[in-house]
C-alpha cells in the first residue's frame, strides 16, 4: 500500500502568482508616476471599477466552478440598472433601500431562469444565456427607448453622496469589502460551495453522492444574479442618465477576472479571493495607463495580455504534473 | 468467521423489477446479505449486477419490488436514503473529485458541521479526526489536505474505501475494488474486509476475479440476463460451476493457447534507456510468438509499450523489425512499419466512442480508402462488416455506435481497427480487463488466430493465469527492468510473482 504521505512540495499557487504580481505592478506605479497613482481621487476610482467586477465575480466563481457560464451577466446588468432606475424615479422619497433588493429580485429571476433552462431543458450554459442575453437586451427596448432621464437625487446619491471615512470611502467600496470577507468565508466553510466544486469535476460523481445538481445549480445562478445588482447600482448612478446598454462587455470583463483570479476555465477548481485579485488587476490596467501618459486605447489590449499570460501560468502549471500513468 | 448457519439478513431484496426503454434490466430479482459476510456477486456484463446495485444505493428507483433493511421495508428514493440506511458503495473509478482535496472528497455532502451562532458550518477538526480514526484502522497514512488527483490509483481506491467507511455503514458494496490494485495492494485490501467483516458489516463483493471470490467471500449470488440464476457457499462451489451460471453453459478452456509454429526473430530491442521509467531493456519477440509482460503496477510495462511505438521518446537503445535495425519518431511511423499499440485504456487512447464501428475501425488507415481526398465509403461499409464478422462482435451492423457496446466487444474493435492495419507486431495493454468471462474466452480466441496468421504479440497483463495460459514466453519487469524471463514450461504464478515482488533500488 502507499503508506508514505504525498511529498509537499512548497509550489506557488495562482493566486499566490497572482498577489505577487499585483503588489509588483502597484510599486512599479508608485515610482514611474512618481505617487500620483496613489492619488485619493486615482484609488477612489480604481475601488469602484474592483468593486462592481468583483462582486459580480463572486457569482461567475461560483458558476465557473461548477464547469458552467453565464453570459447573459451584461445584459442582466443593464436590466436590473433600468428596473432601479425606474423605481426610484416614481418619487423622490424612495430610498436605495427599495430599489436595490427590487434590482437583486431582478437579477435573480433573470439568472435563476438561465439555470432553470439549462436543467429543465438540458441546454449547455454557453447556448442558453447566449441566448437569454439577447431576449434581455430585446425586451428592454420594447419598454423603453434607449435610456431613463433625468433621474432624482436618491439615485444620484449612491455615487455622489454616499461616501464615508470623510467622504473618501464609497458605500459600494464598503460592501464589495465586506462581501469578500463574507465570500471567503462561505467557500471554506459552506457545505454549498463543496457541492459546487464536486459538480465541477464530477458531476455524475456529485449526483451518486446525493447532490441535487439542478437545485445546486438554479440556486448558485440566482445568488450570482441577485449580486450584479449592486454592480449594477455601481456602473449606473454616476450620471443623471442611465442607458438600455450600461451592462455591455461586462461579462467579458467579470469572466477575465474570474479565469484570471485562477479559476479553471473547465470549472472544478478556483476560489474567490483569486477573484478579488483578477478585479484588482484588471481595475488598475485602465487608470494605470493614464497615469502613465499612455493612450487608453491600449486597455484592451493589455486586459488580453494578461488574460493570456493567467491562462498560460495555469496551462504550465497542469503541464508540470501530468495525469498519473499506470503500467 | 462469521456464523454462516445464521440466517440475520440486514439487507434483502424481493423481487426487483427495472426497465429502461428496450430493455428489462432486472426481472424479478432476489437477493438478501446476512449480517457480517461477504457477499459476491457475478455475472456476465451486462447481467444486470451495476443496475441492481444502483437500485440499492438510490441512483435508479426500481419499478417493483421490496428492499428491507434488518426486516423492516425501506423507500430508498435518492442516495440520501440509502446513506441513512447503512448503506455506502465504493465505486470503480467514478465517484472521486480529482480537483479536491481527500478529505474534501470523502465528506462529500455528508460534511461534519457545527454550529456558530444562527450558522452551521464545516468542521474540518471533526471530519479530520474521524478520517484518522479510519485511516488508522485501515493502517494507511495519506495526507488528507493533498488533492486526489495528485495521488496515484491504489491511493484513490484506499480513499474510496475510507470514504465508504465514514457512512458508518452496516452494508458496503465494492464494485470492482481490485480493478487497478497490484497483488501486494490487493492483499492489504482483504485484510481490511476482514476487518470489517470481524465488527460485523457486511459486505457485497462484485468481481470479475473469480479467484477473489473464492479467497474472500463467503456466499455467491450469480445473475444473468437480469435474473437470479443461484446463490451458494463458497466452499461449496467450484470455479467451473459458478463460470457455467455466469455464461449459461460450460466454458471447456479458459485460454485456449492454439499451438502455432514459431518463426524468426520480427522484433528485437536492444538496451532501451528512457530517464527514470525504462533502464536497459532488451527482448524480441518472433514470429507467431506470444509474448507476455508481466509486472506490478508502476513497474513500467505501459511506459514500455510506448516507447517502443514512439508515443515516447527513448533516451537510447536499439529496435530491429526483421533484423534490420530502425528509428521510431512517433506512433505514426511505428504503424508504418508494422508496429501497433492496443491501449487498456478503451475510452481514452483506443475508440472514438461517440463514432460507429465501422468509422473506428477505418480511423487509423483512411489514407488506403481515400482516393483525391474522398473517402470511398463502400471501402469503409466493408471494412465495418468484415470486423463484426471476423471477430463475432455482437452488433447489430457497422453503423453501431461503439459507446453502446459492452466492454469486451469495445475491445473486440479496438483489436479489429489494429488487425486491420495489417501489423506485424501487435502490443496488447490489458486486452482483458473489465471484460466478462465469455467476452475474454472470445478475445484470446481472437489472439489465437492473430498468431496464427504469423503475427507476433506482445501482451502486458496483470492477471498471471490469463499469462501463464497464453503466452509462449513471459518476461517480468520491476522498477523500469526486466528481471525475469520465463517459458511456456518453466512459468509458474509463484515464480513470476517473486521476481515481480523482489525489492530493487
Amino acid at each position: 500500500m502507499n503508506n508514505s504521505p504525498a511529498k509537499k512540495k512548497p509550489t506557488l499557487t495562482t493566486e499566490g502568482f497572482l498577489g505577487i504580481l499585483v503588489i509588483v505592478i502597484m510599486i512599479a506605479l508608485y515610482f514611474a508616476t512618481h505617487g500620483s497613482f496613489f492619488s485619493a481621487q486615482n484609488l477612489i476610482n480604481v475601488a469602484r471599477v474592483w468593486s462592481y467586477l468583483f462582486i459580480a465575480g463572486i457569482g461567475m466563481t461560483m458558476i465557473i466552478i461548477t464547469g458552467n457560464i453565464d453570459i447573459s451577466y451584461g445584459a442582466v446588468i443593464s436590466v436590473i440598472s433600468i428596473v432601479m432606475a425606474a423605481i426610484s424615479k416614481i418619487d423622490d422619497a424612495i430610498p436605495w433601500y427599495v430599489f436595490i433588493p427590487a434590482g437583486m429580485v431582478t437579477g435573480a429571476i433573470l439568472c435563476g431562469f438561465n439555470a432553470w433552462m439549462m436543467a429543465k431543458f438540458r441546454i449547455p450554459s454557453m447556448v442558453i444565456t447566449l441566448a437569454t442575453t439577447q431576449i434581455y437586451y430585446g425586451a428592454l427596448l420594447l419598454f423603453l427607448e434607449g435610456s431613463i432621464y433625468n433621474l432624482r437625487s436618491n439615485w444620484t446619491w449612491i455615487y455622489n453622496k454616499a461616501n464615508y471615512f470623510n467622504g473618501y470611502v464609497p458605500l459600494l467600496v464598503i460592501i464589495a469589502l465586506v462581501l469578500l470577507i463574507i465570500a471567503v468565508l462561505f467557500f471554506r466553510y459552506s457545505r454549498f460551495l463543496k457541492k459546487l466544486y464536486a459538480i465541477g469535476n464530477n458531476r455524475q460523481g456529485a449526483i451518486y453522492a446525493g447532490v441535487n445538481v439542478n437545485r445546486t445549480l438554479i440556486i448558485t445562478y440566482m445568488i450570482g444574479g441577485a449580486l450584479l445588482a449592486l454592480s449594477a447600482t455601481l456602473l449606473a448612478t454616476s450620471g443623471k442618465r442611465v442607458t438600455c446598454t450600461v451592462g455591455t462587455g461586462v461579462e467579458m470583463k467579470v469572466i477575465a477576472a474570474t479565469v484570471v483570479g485562477g479559476t479553471s476555465a473547465i470549472g472544478g477548481s478556483g476560489n474567490v479571493y483569486g477573484t478579488a485579485l483578477g478585479a484588482l488587476l484588471l481595475a488598475i490596467i485602465s487608470p494605470a495607463l493614464t497615469q502613465l501618459g499612455i493612450d487608453t486605447n491600449w486597455t484592451d489590449f493589455f486586459t488580453g495580455v494578461i488574460i493570456v499570460s493567467a491562462i498560460i501560468v495555469s496551462a504550465l502549471k497542469n503541464l508540470e504534473k501530468p495525469a498519473g500513468k499506470k503500467a | 468467521m462469521s456464523d454462516l448457519g445464521g440466517s440475520e439478513n440486514i439487507l434483502v431484496l424481493d423481487k426487483i423489477n427495472k426497465s429502461f426503454p428496450g430493455v428489462h434490466a432486472l426481472k424479478d430479482m432476489s437477493f438478501s446479505v446476512r449480517k457480517g459476510e461477504v457477499h459476491a456477486i457475478c455475472g456476465e456484463n451486462g447481467a444486470g449486477k451495476s443496475t441492481l446495485m444502483k437500485v440499492v444505493t438510490g441512483v435508479y428507483r426500481q419499478d417493483s419490488g421490496d428492499i428491507y433493511v434488518e426486516g423492516k421495508k425501506v423507500d430508498i428514493k435518492g442516495p440520501d436514503d440509502a446513506f441513512d440506511q447503512g448503506i455506502a458503495i465504493m465505486y470503480q473509478e467514478t465517484s472521486l473529485f480529482n480537483e479536491m482535496t481527500i478529505l474534501e472528497n470523502m465528506f462529500l455532502n455528508h460534511e461534519i458541521t457545527k454550529k456558530i451562532g444562527p450558522l452551521t458550518v464545516l468542521d474540518y477538526r471533526a471530519m479530520e479526526d474521524r478520517v484518522n480514526a479510519i485511516f488508522t484502522k485501515m493502517n494507511v497514512r495519506l495526507n488528507l489536505h493533498e488533492k486526489v488527483r495528485n495521488i496515484g490509483m491504489a491511493a484513490k481506491q484506499l480513499v474510496e474505501i475510507a470514504k465508504a467507511l465514514t457512512f458508518n455503514s452496516r452494508v458496503l458494496i465494492m464494485d470492482e475494488p481490485t480493478a487497478s490494485l497490484t497483488d501486494r495492494e490487493v492483499t492489504a485490501l482483504f485484510e481490511i474486509i476482514r476487518n470489517l467483516r470481524a465488527e460485523g458489516v457486511s459486505i457485497v463483493y462484485i468481481s470479475h476475479r473469480l479467484e477473489e471470490i473464492f479467497e474472500i467471500c463467503d456466499r455467491v449470488t450469480v445473475i444473468r440476463d437480469g435474473e437470479f440464476i443461484s446463490c451458494m457457499d463458497v466452499k461449496e462451489t467450484t470455479k467451473d460451476r459458478l463460470v457455467a451460471d455466469m455464461v449459461g453453459r460450460e466454458v471447456t478452456s479458459y485460454y485456449p493457447k492454439t499451438d502455432v509454429p514459431i518463426g524468426d526473430v520480427a522484433f528485437k530491442i536492444e538496451h532501451i534507456e528512457q530517464g527514470a521509467l525504462l533502464h536497459d531493456i532488451s527482448l524480441e519477440v518472433r514470429r507467431g510468438e506470444i509474448v507476455g509482460l508481466s509486472g506490478l503496477a508502476g513497474a513500467g510495462r505501459t511506459e514500455l509499450a510506448e516507447a517502443i511505438c514512439g508515443l515516447t521518446k527513448i533516451d537510447s537503445g536499439r529496435i530491429r523489425i526483421d533484423g534490420q535495425e530502425t528509428k521510431i519518431a512517433n506512433y505514426r511511423e511505428a504503424m508504418a512499419k508494422g508496429i501497433v499499440y492496443v491501449s487498456e485504456d478503451r475510452g481514452k487512447y483506443g475508440l472514438v466512442l461517440g463514432m460507429d464501428i465501422k468509422r473506428n475501425v477505418s480511423l487509423p488507415q483512411l489514407h488506403t480508402i481515400a482516393t483525391g481526398g474522398r473517402i470511398d465509403f463502400e471501402q469503409e461499409r466493408k471494412l465495418g462488416q468484415e470486423a463484426i464478422r471476423e471477430f463475432e462482435i455482437k452488433a447489430p451492423n457497422e453503423d453501431f455506435i461503439v459507446e453502446n457496446l459492452s466492454g469486451g466487444n469495445q475491445q473486440k474493435v479496438s483489436v479489429a481497427r489494429a488487425t486491420a492495419l495489417r501489423p506485424k507486431l501487435m502490443i496488447l495493454d490489458e486486452p482483458t480487463r473489465g471484460v466478462d468471462v465469455g467476452a475474454k474466452a472470445e478475445i484470446h480466441r481472437i489472439i489465437g488466430q492473430l498468431v496464427e496468421q504469423g503475427l507476433s504479440i506482445l501482451m502486458i497483463s496483470s492477471e498471471l493465469p490469463e499469462l501463464l495460459g497464453m503466452c509462449d514466453r513471459i518476461y517480468v519487469m520491476n522498477s523500469g527492468r526486466i528481471v525475469g524471463e520465463f517459458d511456456r514450461e518453466h512459468a509458474t504464478q509463484e515464480g513470476i510473482l517473486k521476481v515481480a515482488l523482489e525489492a530493487k533500488d
